[in-house]
């Protein structure tokens, strides 16, 4: 090696050092000036995600399950029918409200495990059961000690939606305190939420890296997630997908309150409005789809609107509740399952593919 | 005559291979090999791949002929990979080297060979040079051993020792270059299209990839890079700006893909083209002064099976690869071929699968989603590969026939999009896996790629 090489050598290791200094003192940049257009999109993205679906969400939640503990209270005070139905509407309000946050289980958040204490589905009737009819006080403080299987949403489904003409009055006493302590720990539940998600705006809105930690990623990581539980758990096992086609009535999420395809058309309007960023009047309404167009792939952003509308017209063509056709016309609800499963398919791997998921919302190392 | 004259070629190449050559450029890969791998398998712990790779996962994809690969417990996994960082070290400091080096490469490749779905190129490089290694003296000067037992001590070995390790790295570049040849690659700059576009939030650089011939500009610099860069390096002239090259390539692949050890590992692997002068002018040009440690060795000998087996390795290195031009003409598509060829980044691709297990005694119908049984990275992986598919297919069949007297059939719906088109039907719908008998033949009911 001559005087030169060396040179050579020496000045494209330097440049090296430089571009990765470089590199680097520029990565923790936070002026909006510096965004590029992908950058500006995607951040555009996800501050309409969280202020226009995401605290609009958290807060409506807050209300409707404070409302909830309030009218349960008034049912423990008067356990007249009025009561009960008043108290049963209001839970149908909180899980309209949930279904559609459900969706935005995400980092700091999805890391406090909160979703799983707010609604952990299905239930475990029979800890419940034991629980009523053990002698412990039945409060707030009790139910705070106790896993997500016995409390939140679905086990007050569970206290709200059964008779019990046959139980004991000790029984229905100690049922209705449940019911109360458990809708105070759901109120708890919805301010804690609100204040996580506060803590979390600037981590949520500034992560912009296309790593898997990248907020937009976890988004359609979420929006995957939630397509493969509706077609998997909350079709599939009632269409007996798992025990050879024998229909499953109690594999239906919420089938006690025949709410059932309510929830699924919660969870349609949550993936439809992310899709499209389509939550307010506003004049900021970034979506997937604008980010789609902007990388060229209109058509693939046109065909998933599509197929969103087609999710809907085979849930509409559903009359009657989930339960009830399930018995009576199988085939619409496989119908539904197959639309899920088609617009599973155009966001898993059609839009994973040109948004180039080896590279971004992949975990291990590829070569 | 011919025949002497041939004889006199051979002759001469054999000299030309056991000529002598210093030991230092394979010292320098001895232990930036060993350090490497140390601190790959250690990331591999830290990461939490032990239980993702290993012991998570209720079903493994393992390799062809190599089904009896099982993993062990949680903790012995671990105590395996944790040795196996623990031998390189060993390597890198030339400490106990045989043993260390046939350990390395018995570990190493028993951990590659456990879980298909983890299959990656460098991987596959890291057992090959191990292999290599437990046949080289990388061990007989700078290091413990020469200095425990300094009658072991070269300062020279054959020239064929060093060349076959440059053969190895050499392949993984010019084959990696030839796997470029694609029209996806050349003519629809795919997948860097899509690639470049994901990663416009890249400082300085973000900026161009957001215009579609950056995206030109490196499938065609990258298939020239891969294709000239042994040559360049194997010439002496052109050796600095060539290893320059090598360092700025793979620090910009790491910083653009999501690539792990790779780039480290050919940059590190590069420095063995460095010779013994160069290093010593190198060191000499920064004051530095490299010291030769005495040999007291007598002069390393060539084995007679060496050059035989050296010839027969470089000749399969060479014919493996391209073993898919005679399995398909679809190589991204089908992956016949696929692996163990260096189609390094060449492709994105994703998948769908939904498999319908039917009885076809009660003629009940079970449907079947991958992630029911298998991690994010095995379903990912399975959406997209025929073999697997096969494999997972009679996993279900066997699982939903433990007593074996069931006569099921196994379907699948899958679809795949690859290099930024539409997702197209991957498999042909009607064919019961069950019924392919073969893994192999499974390929003959991948759906053609209409347009390509």
């Amino acid at each position: 090696m001559n005087f030169s090489t060396k040179k050579t050598l020496l000045t494209g290791v330097l440049s090296l050092i430089g571009f990765i200094i470089i590199f680097q003192s520029c990565e923790k940049k936070s002026d909006a000036a510096d965004l590029t257009q992908s950058e500006f999109h995607k951040k555009a993205q996800l501050v309409n995600i969280f202020d226009n679906e995401i605290m609009p969400l958290v807060t409506e939640f807050k209300v409707q399950s404070a409302s909830l503990d309030e009218l349960t209270k008034a049912y423990k005070a008067n356990t007249s029918e009025s009561n009960l139905n008043a108290a049963k509407a209001q839970w149908k309000n909180v899980v309209r409200v949930w279904k559609r946050l459900d969706l935005y289980d995400l980092g700091g958040v999805a890391d406090s495990f909160i979703s799983f204490e707010i609604n952990r589905w299905p239930t475990d009737t029979e800890r419940i059961d034991a629980n009523i009819n053990g002698t412990e006080t039945l409060d707030a403080d009790f139910i705070a000690t106790k896993g997500s299987s016995v409390k939140g949403i679905a086990a007050i489904e569970y206290l709200l939606f059964t008779t019990d003409e046959n139980a004991s009055e000790t029984y229905r006493l100690r049922k209705t305190d449940y019911l109360v302590a458990l809708t105070e720990n759901l109120k708890v539940k919805a301010d804690e939420l609100l204040a996580l998600w506060t803590a979390n705006k600037t981590a949520f809105v500034g992560a912009l890296e296309n790593g898997i930690t990248g907020s937009q990623n976890q988004v359609i990581n979420a929006m995957v997630t939630l397509i493969e539980e509706i077609i998997i758990s909350k079709l599939g096992r009632p269409l007996g997908d798992t025990n050879g086609g024998t229909i499953s009535i109690e594999a239906l999420e919420a089938y006690r309150s025949e709410f059932s395809k309510e929830i699924i058309q919660q969870h349609l309007i949550a993936l439809e409005r992310c899709y499209k960023g389509d939550f307010a009047q506003t004049p900021f309404r970034v979506g997937f789809d604008d980010f789609l167009v902007l990388i060229g792939s209109d058509n693939l952003a046109v065909d998933i609107a599509t197929q969103f509308s087609h999710c809907q017209q085979q849930l509409d063509a559903i009359d009657g509740t989930l339960k009830a056709t399930l018995e009576t016309d199988t085939q619409a609800v496989a119908d539904l399952k197959d639309s899920f499963r088609d617009l599973l398919v155009l966001i898993k791997v059609d839009m994973a593919n040109v948004l180039g998921s080896t590279i971004t919302f992949n975990d291990n190392d590829g070569d | 005559m011919t025949k002497f004259k041939s004889i006199n070629s051979v002759d001469k190449l054999y000299d030309r291979l056991t000529q002598k050559t210093a030991i230092l450029p394979l010292v320098v890969f001895r232990v930036v090999f060993g350090l490497l791998l140390c601190f790959s398998q250690l990331r591999f712990i830290f990461n939490g791949w032990v239980a993702d790779c290993y012991t998570t996962p209720k079903f493994h994809f393992t390799y062809h002929f190599f089904s009896w690969i099982r993993p062990f417990d949680s903790a012995t996994m671990y105590a395996i990979v944790g040795a196996t960082a623990m031998l390189a070290l060993c390597i890198a400091l030339g400490l106990f080297y045989r043993i260390a080096t046939i350990l390395f490469f018995i570990g190493f490749t028993y951990l590659e060979l456990i879980e298909k779905s983890w299959y990656l190129n460098h991987y596959y490089f890291v057992s090959l040079v191990a292999f290599l290694l437990i046949w080289l003296p990388a061990h007989r000067n700078y290091s413990i051993d020469a200095f425990i037992f300094k009658k072991i001590r070269l300062n020279e070995i054959p020239e064929w020792i060093v060349l076959v390790l440059k053969i190895q790295i050499a392949v993984v570049y010019f084959f990696g270059g030839i796997a470029k040849l694609k029209s996806d690659w050349l003519f629809e700059a795919q997948p860097l299209k899509i690639w470049l576009q994901a990663r416009t939030d890249i400082p300085l650089l973000g900026r161009f990839f957001a215009h579609e011939y950056s995206a030109y500009l490196f499938s065609w610099s990258g298939m020239i890079y891969d294709l000239a860069i042994p040559f360049l390096l194997f010439n002496k002239r052109s050796r600095p700006w060539a290893y320059v090259l090598v360092v700025v390539f793979h620090v910009l692949t790491y910083v653009l893909f999501n690539i792990g050890m790779f780039p480290w590992m050919m940059i590190g692997a590069s420095l063995l083209f460095i010779s013994a002068a160069e290093w010593k002018r190198f060191f000499g040009r920064l004051g530095m002064r490299l010291k030769t440690i005495p040999a007291e060795a007598k002069a390393f000998k060539t084995h007679r099976l060496a050059i035989p087996f050296l010839v027969g390795f470089v000749g399969f290195q060479i014919i493996f690869p391209l073993r898919h031009y005679v399995l398909t003409d679809q190589v991204c598509w089908t992956e016949n071929g696929f692996r163990f060829a260096w189609h390094v980044m060449v492709m994105e691709k994703n998948g769908f699968t939904e498999f319908t297990v039917v009885d076809n005694d009660t003629q009940k119908k079970f449907t079947v989603y991958p992630s029911q049984y298998l991690t994010v990275i095995q379903e990912k992986q399975m959406s997209f590969q025929p073999d697997m598919i096969w494999q997972f297919a009679q996993y279900l069949g066997t699982t939903f026939n433990e007593e074996g007297t069931k006569n099921l059939s196994v379907y699948v719906n899958a679809k795949v999009a690859l290099n930024g088109r539409t997702s197209t039907v991957f498999i042909h719908p009607q064919t019961d896996l069950l019924a392919v008998k073969h893994i192999d033949d499974m390929y003959d009911f991948v759906v053609r790629l209409a347009d390509d």
